[in-house]
């Protein structure tokens, strides 16, 4: 699985577990010393496009690129560095983001208007001042893959225009599936979508499995509604948990075993299924409900064995 | 309240080289430590790049785990803690590192570790945030036009 994602700025007084020391992986690029008159590379905090809160990002010197900080962290870890000791065992991974995708959220909502503005008014946010940084990332004929651009020179005009993005995001989820067939990830199983395996063996995954699994990957930096007419827009079916095979899973079988009741004991899993039942009545099942039934039959009844019946008499 | 990174400590030839180990266990303390005294002397190659050690009476295995091609790593410090919401944070660009050691409790490391997908991650995620570089399609009028050469 992709490492989780870091949310918020460290350091604004609200945890106590806090360091003050970090380790980081990040591109040479932006590790490389600057100039006295450029900007230090910063961390700051914007909206994340998926999940519509703030997460924490680091714009390059001079913001000449934008960069996603993801922690990777595991429980019980902790750090030697150097001569000393640091409890946080988590590695930052700090890697370049399409600001395109961070600034897709803006442009969307200013839709609603129908307006084409300039691209500076579009993108302000009151909340995360700092994503004007965003606009030097991004050059403005990438800007025409989201949008509809109106005017020339200075003066230009932007609209959010839906199915150039949906064919923007299509070319991004081929490359991404081009680069899994490249790099041996395996994609397939059902359930495991979304588990980040070697294939050991060579499986034989289609494409529709490395572009389903791309399109998962790629729908972590869009909204839950635009990710759906991603999926529709190319086609993709995304398997329902029923239907997955269950040769694969060891993970889960090895876990369930561990419990030692449930091996036998199946009358417990049945009072667990009948809860969510009686709690997802519709409207009409509820009024039944109420109903005065004595002298009712179930339906039920009718259909059963006579014993079963019988014993239901008593 | 963004937090700015320097970088002069770690610029150069005369940037130190860290020596890091990531432990499978929880140690519950930061700070200074005795590390090349009591932990890197126990350090054993078994061969193939296979390391062993020990560490408070458990057996550790592990491996040099070399960065991807194209990243630095960095331990950053913040030296003085900002007072006020409003001062600048700055985080010290202390030590630089390519490679650093990762260790397992029993079990050598191997390639499904969280560690080695997380690494892993940072290929893929070049293929996601790449620009897309074939030209807009078909369904906009505004399809990107080359420039003709004017010359005859």
């Amino acid at each position: 699985m992709p490492p989780r994602r870091e949310s918020g700025v460290k350091g604004k007084g609200s945890s106590s577990e806090e360091t003050d020391q970090w380790v980081v992986v990040l591109p040479d690029s932006v590790a490389e010393k600057q100039d006295e008159d450029e900007d230090r590379p910063t961390f700051v905090k914007l909206l994340h496009p998926k999940t519509e809160k703030g997460a924490m990002f680091l714009f390059s010197k001079d913001n000449q690129q934008v960069l996603e900080v993801l922690a990777f962290q595991e429980e019980f870890r902790s750090w030697f560095v150097g001569e000393s000791v640091q409890q946080d065992g988590s590695l930052h991974m700090v890697t370049p983001v399409d600001p395109l995708f961070l600034v897709l959220p803006y442009l969307v909502k200013a839709y609603e208007s129908g307006m084409y503005m300039p691209i500076d008014q579009l993108v302000s946010d009151g909340q995360y001042p700092e994503c004007t940084r965003l606009l030097s990332c991004i050059q403005l004929s990438d800007l025409e893959h989201i949008c509809d651009v109106k005017g020339s020179g200075d003066v230009r005009a932007c609209r959010y225009n839906k199915e150039r993005t949906l064919e923007w995001l299509k070319q991004k989820v081929e490359q991404v599936a081009d680069k899994l067939t490249d790099s041996s990830v395996r994609v397939t199983g059902g359930a495991q979508l979304l588990t980040f395996t070697h294939s050991l063996k060579s499986e034989q995954a289609s494409r529709d499995d490395y572009l389903r699994y791309a399109c998962g990957l790629v729908s972590d930096y869009i909204s839950t509604d635009l990710s759906k007419e991603l999926t529709q827009h190319m086609g993709i079916k995304i398997p329902e948990k029923k239907e997955v095979n269950c040769a694969e899973p060891p993970a889960k079988k090895a876990k369930l075993s561990e419990i030692p009741e449930a091996t036998e004991d199946y009358s417990k899993f049945a009072v667990k299924d009948e809860k969510p039942k009686n709690t997802k009545m519709t409207a009409a099942q509820r009024a039944l409900s109420k109903v005065d039934k004595t002298g009712m039959k179930s339906i039920a009844s009718f259909f059963s064995p006579k014993t079963a019946a019988k014993s239901k008499k008593k | 309240m963004s937090v700015e990174v320097d970088l002069s400590g770690v610029s150069g030839e005369t940037a130190a080289a860290a020596k890091l180990h990531l432990l499978p266990c929880e140690v519950e303390h930061t700070g200074p430590a005795q590390v090349t005294r009591f932990f890197t002397p126990g350090v054993r190659d078994s061969g193939q790049g296979a390391l062993q050690a020990s560490f408070r009476g458990r057996e550790l295995r592990g491996e040099n785990v070399a960065l991807p091609d194209g990243y630095t790593g960095l331990v950053l410090k913040e030296k003085h803690k900002a007072v006020s919401d409003e001062e600048a944070r700055v985080f010290h660009a202390a030590q630089k590192f390519q490679e650093f050691t990762y260790w397992n409790m029993e079990t050598p490391p191997s390639k499904n570790d969280g560690l080695q997908k997380a690494l892993h991650w940072l290929e893929i995620t070049k293929a996601i945030h790449s620009p897309v570089d074939k030209n807009i399609s078909q369904n906009g009028s505004h399809t990107r036009v080359k420039v003709e050469d004017s010359s005859p």
